[in-house]
């Protein structure tokens, strides 16, 4: 029993080392620190949202003037309704980092599994599944997200599924990939000729391989579910009014743009821009750590 | 070198086919809501079951899939609910022309200066240009086009009054129509810049590291045409397939920016069908743009099997 225990300490042992020394690289990377305090800072905003707005997000009233300049009171200024652009544009932090980590983590979750047994069994499965995904990457995600809300109405849970479901394919293209090169190495064999069954080496034996991949995709994707996601909620998709979602916002102000009244649609849009390039930040950080 | 396209074309008509079952699939969750949305929450189900009736939308799933199909080939894709009668053909290929007019604006914009940006940040590797341009791509890349749209109204067209905010109905001249497509076109090249100069900067690194360009470079060439004749040609390869892919995706990444410029192009047309729930117009804009994108990305698979002998001779399948 010893002799069957004793191999695998060394490398439990490097596995650590190599963490650690990832860990190393990110904290080194300046633009995983850059990504991570802007990250932080609207996670900060979500959680902490009542401590920190001056009035209430969805709270429109009447006393305030509406469309006022940024002013001491009003910080960012006011919108049509009279709502407190600061208080609106920290509110809808927490509208996005709820519904954005939950669809991608949802896509992440199927994607994975998809890509396990894509890879893992290959064969027909894997042609006729491949084929599927090809035919529906032809199209930007946004557009059949957009025919799916249609057809099925809009609210925001439905958002998150849509947006789930339609990155489950691209993300099942990835660790289909990274499980292919591992079907093949001695541990999975070794496991198969133990009489191991398909779901218990592609659980236990090959997912905790591909973790690498699978973390890089998670947070790419996440951004790409930020930048969705805003887009929905900007065609009227997404969020509905009188919510603080960013999108919306942008898209309710905009006409105004030309008469001057800048602020209620520009601080949402840097928030939204913030946001996402602090999260791809991450994830390109992340990736180059990982590749090396 | 013909065995190969035939298979990419085979390949090609297969997916369209599945996109046409996904599209008509997803379309077709509710069908009943359709004859609702026209006729409001009030009407009785007597008269949205007649709507339904008189809209095709009574037989079995698969009957009404082939009617569509059916029509899509001959490019009749049936009639637009929102303007009654009117069939959707007549909608779709002004649209269409006016995307890609669009669409070749921003290609004809982002194009050179990403491949400029790409190969310069190449040569100057690892130092501060080569940390920016690839940054300023990235950031550019994600941040959505109606952000950087904003943006540019903001400044371009209310702060500084150069171009118009929002496209009009008529144009006084063709100069006057470019004018009023430089913003929408360059929300585009921000979004599109980071990816193509990503391709064109590993393009290039990879034609500096190959040994013709290191016997180019020790026989005694200058280094300029080193630089023109061995590594930009090698460099632009995997460029163009990525331009083909990124054109297709204008056309539909389009989406947002044409709505928030009022250009009307097909990416508005789709988003004002949704708007109006009006299945026929979507369903037709969605597989125009499908099928657009799957012809640009089998030409620009022909081009690079076309120029790149190592897929041509078939030594590098898939």
């Amino acid at each position: 029993m010893s002799a069957l225990v004793a191999p695998q300490a060394p490398a439990i042992d490097s596995k650590k080392t190599v963490r650690r020394e990832l860990l190393h690289e990110l904290l080194r990377s300046k633009a995983f620190l850059i990504g991570s305090a802007i990250v932080l800072t609207w996670v900060v905003c979500a959680i902490f949202r009542d401590f920190i707005v001056t009035f209430d997000p969805t709270d429109d009233n009447p006393f305030q003037q509406h469309r006022q300049p940024l002013t001491d009171q009003f910080l960012l200024g006011t919108d049509r309704l009279g709502r407190d652009v600061f208080s609106r544009v920290v509110g809808g932090a927490r509208v996005i980092l709820l519904i954005a980590p939950a669809a991608t983590i949802i896509g992440t979750v199927l994607g994975v599994l998809l890509g396990l047994v894509m890879g893992y069994y290959r064969g027909v499965v894997d042609d006729v599944l491949g084929r599927l995904i090809e035919a529906l990457l032809a199209l930007p995600v946004i557009l059949v997200a957009l025919l799916a809300l249609v057809s099925i109405g809009t609210g925001t849970l439905i958002v998150t599924f849509v947006i789930g479901l339609l990155f489950a394919p691209v993300i099942a293209r990835t660790i289909r990939a990274a499980v292919l090169v591992e079907r093949d190495l001695d541990y999975v064999r070794a496991a198969q000729l133990r009489g191991e069954r398909g779901p218990y080496v592609m659980l236990v034996e090959i997912l905790p391989n591909v973790v690498g991949p699978i973390i890089v995709e998670f947070t790419v994707r996440l951004g790409y579910a930020i930048f969705t996601l805003a887009g929905l909620s900007f065609l009227g998709f997404g969020s509905q009014p009188p919510s603080p979602d960013w999108g919306l916002m942008i898209a309710e102000e905009r006409a105004v743009i030309s008469a001057g009244i800048w602020w209620p649609s520009i601080f949402p849009a840097i928030a939204i821009a913030s946001l996402v390039i602090g999260v791809i930040l991450i994830a390109d950080a992340i990736q180059a750590a990982f590749d090396r | 070198m013909g065995r190969y396209v035939l298979r990419r074309f085979g390949l090609a008509a297969i997916t369209l086919v599945l996109l046409s079952m996904i599209v008509f699939l997803i379309s077709s969750v509710l069908p009943g809501s359709v004859g609702r949305a026209i006729l409001g929450p009030f009407a009785d189900p007597q008269s949205v079951a007649l709507v339904n009736e008189q809209l095709g939308l009574g037989g079995p799933l698969w009957e009404r899939y082939f009617d569509w199909v059916g029509g899509a080939i001959t490019l009749d894709f049936g009639d637009s609910y929102q303007y009654r009668g009117a069939p959707v053909t007549d909608f779709l290929w002004d649209a269409l022309w006016r995307s890609a007019k669009l669409a070749l604006l921003t290609l004809l914009l982002v194009v050179p200066l990403a491949v400029a940006g790409g190969a310069m940040a190449a040569l100057r590797q690892g130092r501060t240009t080569d940390r920016v341009i690839s940054l300023a791509g990235l950031t550019l890349a994600v941040t959505p086009e109606f952000v950087t749209g904003v943006v540019l109204i903001a400044v371009f067209a209310v702060g500084l009054g150069w171009f118009p905010a929002s496209v009009p109905a008529t144009f006084s001249s063709p100069f006057d129509e470019l004018r009023a497509m430089v913003l929408p076109a360059v929300s585009l090249v921000a979004v599109l810049f980071g990816y193509i100069a990503r391709m064109a900067r590993a393009g290039t690194l990879e034609a500096l590291a190959a040994d013709y360009t290191r016997t180019a470079t020790l026989k005694g060439l200058a280094w300029g045409s080193v630089l023109r004749r061995h590594v930009l040609r090698n460099a632009l390869l995997p460029t163009i397939a990525v331009v083909a892919t990124q054109a297709g995706y204008l056309l539909g990444g389009l989406l947002v920016t044409e709505t928030l410029f009022n250009y009307p192009g097909i990416g508005r047309l789709v988003y004002t069908a949704a708007k109006g729930r009006d299945i026929p117009m979507m369903m037709g804009g969605v597989i125009t743009v499908g099928a657009v994108f799957m012809l640009l990305t089998l030409l620009a698979d022909v081009l690079s099997a076309w120029l790149n002998p190592r897929i041509r001779l078939g030594t590098a399948r898939d």
